[in-house]
């Protein structure tokens, strides 16, 4: 399993469009939405959204929809704190699976996509698209695994 | 009332409600395009995720964009995603006329199904259903009815 680091730094060859969208190298960055703006007020509003799934945690609306578990709410935490805290990095969206998990969305767009999906069991996996089709999927550890945090 | 089963023309539009509130499926303020998450399966999705096909002169018995985001039952209301049959075919998405008494339109991806939510296929499908296939959102309409 990969580290926080390893897995952004894409030191296989592999490279991390959320990364190199914040040093505004990206050729893919026109194709994006959102540039990460890594202000505290951007970085509260999504803490703040994770605290208020809290109150209503894994409850079913009226469509079948779930809203995040307290085990996907508390990992989200724990990794939304280590992308601010070691690389500043504002991701372009978190969003309510619908079953329970979370999707931390670093970059969205549709020349690349790149995920830290958290399920409603608290495990991690990284998913990196290019053109809409996956090529890099694999489990994370959990940031207290990571001797930096 | 009789069932539907005209097959879906490759140019009919069809329609995807994104709930509203509270699931950052869509911001409209961020990013014109919705999250992924907007086509994820949840777990009453057995059967695969359903759309709508529009009313269109062709087939004035479907339902508006206003009247799908009405039979969603969550008070916040919904967004609508707009999407064209022939691009989820073209893209090697399947549909199935499914449909129901208060929605003749009803279909499903019945490969975009609960049990098969976390499979490669299914997530590169969602990404192309959200950054590629989507044509527009239509603005937040009501739940309930119009």
């Amino acid at each position: 399993m990969l580290s926080t680091e390893q897995t952004l730094s894409m030191s296989a060859g592999m490279r991390s469009p959320y990364r190199d969208a914040s040093m505004d190298e990206s050729p893919s960055a026109a194709s994006t939405s959102a540039m990460p703006i890594a202000s505290d007020e951007s970085w509260d509003k999504l803490l703040d959204n994770l605290a208020d799934w809290g109150r209503i945690a894994a409850s079913v609306d009226e469509d079948g929809f779930q809203f995040p578990t307290r085990e996907a709410i508390k990992k989200s935490f724990q990794w939304l704190k280590v992308l601010k805290n070691r690389e500043n990095l504002l991701p372009q969206r978190v969003v309510a699976a619908g079953d329970g998990g979370i999707a931390i969305e670093l970059l969205t767009g549709p020349e690349w996509s790149e995920i830290l999906d958290v399920d409603d069991s608290g495990q991690v996996e990284y998913l990196l698209f290019e053109n809409c089709q996956l090529v890099r999927r694999h489990a994370l550890h959990g940031p207290k695994d990571d001797p930096r945090c | 009332m009789a069932e539907h089963v005209d097959p879906i023309g490759d140019d009919e539009l069809l329609y995807r409600r994104i709930l509203a509130k509270d699931t950052n499926s869509f911001d409209p303020t961020r990013d014109t395009r919705p999250s992924a998450k907007a086509f994820h399966p949840n777990s009453r999705d057995v059967t695969g995720i359903s759309l709508s096909r529009a009313r269109s002169e062709a087939h004035p018995e479907f339902l508006t964009a206003e009247q799908v985001a009405a039979r969603g039952r969550n008070p916040a209301g919904y967004y609508v995603a707009v999407l064209r049959a022939g691009d989820l075919r073209a893209a090697g998405i399947r549909l199935e006329v499914r449909p129901e008494p208060e929605d003749l339109g009803h279909i499903e991806l019945p490969d975009v199904n609960y049990a098969h939510r976390k499979d490669d296929q299914v997530q590169a499908w969602k990404e192309t259903l959200a950054n590629r296939l989507t044509i527009q959102v239509l603005e937040r309409f009501p739940a309930g009815s119009p």
